[in-house]
């Protein structure tokens, strides 16, 4: 049992190390492409837009690089992340709150911050395993009220109450 | 050395009178509760509050705001030690002794005593540190004042190698997330030449990314994102005592507040790693010079005051001095400092020398507000200690609802445009990435703020010096800085060593 922990534990470690190098890779790749598209022209400096963008593809490459064949690797897991590993129920957590989030940002320009904002609290609550959801939309817009009349109000912030009603009006 | 004493004298009176009409000590004390509670919730640091609360900057006077978020730095710190005491939950590293020692006298029925002598310890820690700040800020500026391009470039480039070496597990990981930083950084129209960059023809990143969607997305959503995944299971609260130091715990706690204020002050102004060092160096201290060693939690004992009052005033002591490097040079040494740039950088301010002349009355405003600020929290949090343990009992899904409510909020509020909520998912999941393998987030920040500056001056630098690279070595302020450089990169290692 603890020898199939240990495994799955390594195999974690392993796949996502190398995937995490990949992504490092990858951003460098991006930024390498990019330079293409970047000015070249050096000036008195002789020191182009590029050369920050050339820079930072370099870095990224080595570093991913250093990360990949480092032995005895810096690059374990962070302490506390162990507790978690291989455990799908968590990821569906973070699949419904990213998907609450995706869910408010298209709700916010039509229901407006208030009401977006007691849905998002319903979302993140259910999320974190809290299934009271008519409560925490309660709860959710009542926190966001006050905060939106005192950005609003007093800080002047520019916060449609309800875009859609104000839409139909037009 | 007499003429800046009293022009910094003179100018911090200047500060109080700014710092004490009642619309700044309104703010100041909304920094100190705010402060105070966030540091007694676990997981929830400074810069991830500071960082919500950015978009304050579109509207708030800048001396108003930064008082507010010089409340908020100050405050965590005091709230952190109740938490670590009366939970073992220690925030942050810094607070890691704390949680030890302060803790095993919790269990033993003396969390009042440890309770207290943190709270005043970190009083007069700060006390000692915003006097010395006071005489050390304009002293550090006037030396600042003969850099050119080249030596600004050589301050950036100690900016990027303390972030990146220092805040963080690894200084590698640290590399990662500063490449990363610039890189986001490079996004927009490049000011010199007019070219944009990386802006895939997306109209809404021409003007690059805001940092206050930075650094939401990578601290505030990126802690609930993780958070989600990779939940603590709640620790136990010990029990409250009567808030009373005896006779024997005043004159045990005295000399190591100053012990710890001396030892913090110094590593706190150096970009070595912010207050983790000095707090192990004053417990080590502390250990060694006690009369009681068969108290210290590690010799199985129940907890020596010493212990909780030595490490407390470093912390505390450290912190403080960290605003120095970031007022009078615009190096961050800490994650809160980081984010701290980014409230000046809202303000078209940029620390640094020349901050303090042209913006001496904002800075010494903020000085001054730093010791209203230690007065109303030693107020706040000893009488008020059972309010803030009360604070624990927010349920966390509530928690982490209200933390993305105000997240998006400041996401929105830049433009009203579902594109920088989108982006602002985006960074979330970038951060919870980077805090799952470890990866410091500090470093991006400063990255993207001070990656285009320091390519302007490498540039201005340069084009003075006709190309020629070598005036990076040959200009002797440039061979100091490099010099320094190299000692951010060993000195550490070598404390560390000695410390544990």
């Amino acid at each position: 049992m603890q020898n199939q922990l240990a495994l799955g534990l390594f195999c974690e470690i392993l796949v996502s190390q190398s995937k995490t190098v990949a992504r490092l890779v990858g951003t460098a790749l991006f930024f390498g492409v990019g330079l293409q598209f970047v000015d070249a022209q050096g000036g008195y400096a002789g020191l182009s837009p590029r050369f920050l963008a050339t820079v930072v593809t370099i870095g990224l490459t080595v570093c991913g690089l250093l990360i990949f064949f480092k032995k005895n690797s810096v690059f374990s897991v962070s302490e506390d992340a162990g507790t978690a590993i291989n455990t799908g129920a968590r990821f569906k957590r973070l699949a419904i709150l990213v998907g609450g989030l995706v869910a408010h940002l298209v709700a916010i320009g039509l229901v407006g911050f208030v009401i977006a904002s007691g849905f998002l609290m319903a979302v993140v609550a259910y999320a974190y395993g809290n299934d009271r959801i008519v409560r925490n939309l309660l709860i959710g817009i009542a926190i966001a009220l006050p905060i939106w009349a005192l950005f609003t109000q007093v800080l002047g912030l520019n916060l449609p109450i309800f875009p859609l009603l104000s839409a139909l009006k037009l | 050395m007499m003429d800046l004493m009293s022009a910094a004298i003179s100018s911090l009176a200047g500060g109080f009178a700014s710092a004490l009409t009642p619309l700044n000590l309104l703010w100041a004390l909304a920094g100190c509760f705010i402060g105070t509670a966030i540091g007694v919730l676990p997981g929830i640091g400074p810069a991830l509050t500071v960082a919500m609360l950015l978009p304050l900057t579109a509207k708030v006077e800048p001396s108003s705001a930064l008082i507010l978020f010089a409340g908020i730095y100050y405050g965590a710190m005091f709230g952190g030690s109740t938490t670590s005491i009366l939970m073992n939950t220690p925030g942050e590293s810094a607070t890691m002794v704390t949680a030890m020692e302060g803790n095993t006298m919790a269990k033993h029925g003396r969390a009042g005593p440890a309770l207290a002598t943190a709270a005043i310890g970190s009083f007069v820690a700060g006390t000692i540190a915003t006097i010395l700040l006071s005489f050390v800020a304009p002293a550090a500026a006037q030396a600042a004042l003969n850099f050119g391009p080249a030596e600004y470039f050589m301050i950036m480039l100690l900016a990027f190698t303390t972030v990146s070496s220092v805040l963080g597990a690894s200084a590698l990981r640290g590399l990662c997330a500063l490449f990363l930083g610039l890189g986001i950084g490079l996004v927009g129209i490049e000011t010199t030449s007019g070219t944009t960059r990386y802006t895939l023809g997306i109209p809404e990143l021409y003007d690059g990314f805001d940092i206050v969607i930075v650094a939401v997305g990578l601290f505030a959503v990126g802690e609930a994102l993780y958070n989600v995944l990779y939940l603590q299971p709640a620790a136990t609260i010990n029990k409250m005592s009567q808030v009373k130091m005896s006779a024997s715990d005043w004159k045990r706690s005295i000399p190591a507040w100053l012990r710890g204020s001396f030892i913090g002050f110094p590593f706190g102004l150096i970009p070595a790693g912010g207050a983790e060092i000095p707090t192990f160096l004053s417990y080590a201290t502390e250990k060694k010079l006690s009369k009681h060693q068969e108290e210290f939690s590690s010799n199985g004992g129940k907890g020596a005051i010493e212990g909780v009052a030595g490490p407390e005033a470093a912390n505390n002591a450290a912190v403080t001095a960290a605003l120095a490097p970031l007022l009078t040079l615009g190096i961050p040494v800490s994650s809160t400092t980081a984010i701290l740039l980014a409230a000046f950088q809202n303000y078209n301010l940029q620390p640094g020398p020349t901050l303090m002349q042209t913006s001496g009355p904002l800075v010494w405003t903020l000085i001054a507000s730093l010791y209203i600020g230690n007065v109303m929290l030693l107020v706040l949090n000893l009488p008020l200690v059972g309010i803030w343990v009360r604070i624990l009992r927010i349920p966390t899904p509530l928690l982490y609802g209200g933390i993305l409510i105000f997240s998006t909020l400041g996401a929105y509020s830049i433009r009203q445009s579902w594109f920088d909520l989108l982006t602002l998912l985006l960074i979330g999941l970038l951060g919870l990435g980077m805090r799952r393998y470890g990866f410091p987030t500090a470093p991006v920040i400063v990255g993207m703020i001070l990656g285009p500056m320091a390519e302007k001056q490498l540039r201005n630098a340069l084009s003075i010096a006709q190309g020629d690279w070598t005036v990076f070595v040959t200009r002797p302020i440039c061979l100091v800085i490099l010099v320094v450089i190299l000692s951010v990169l060993i000195l550490p290692k070598v404390f560390s060593k000695k410390a544990y």
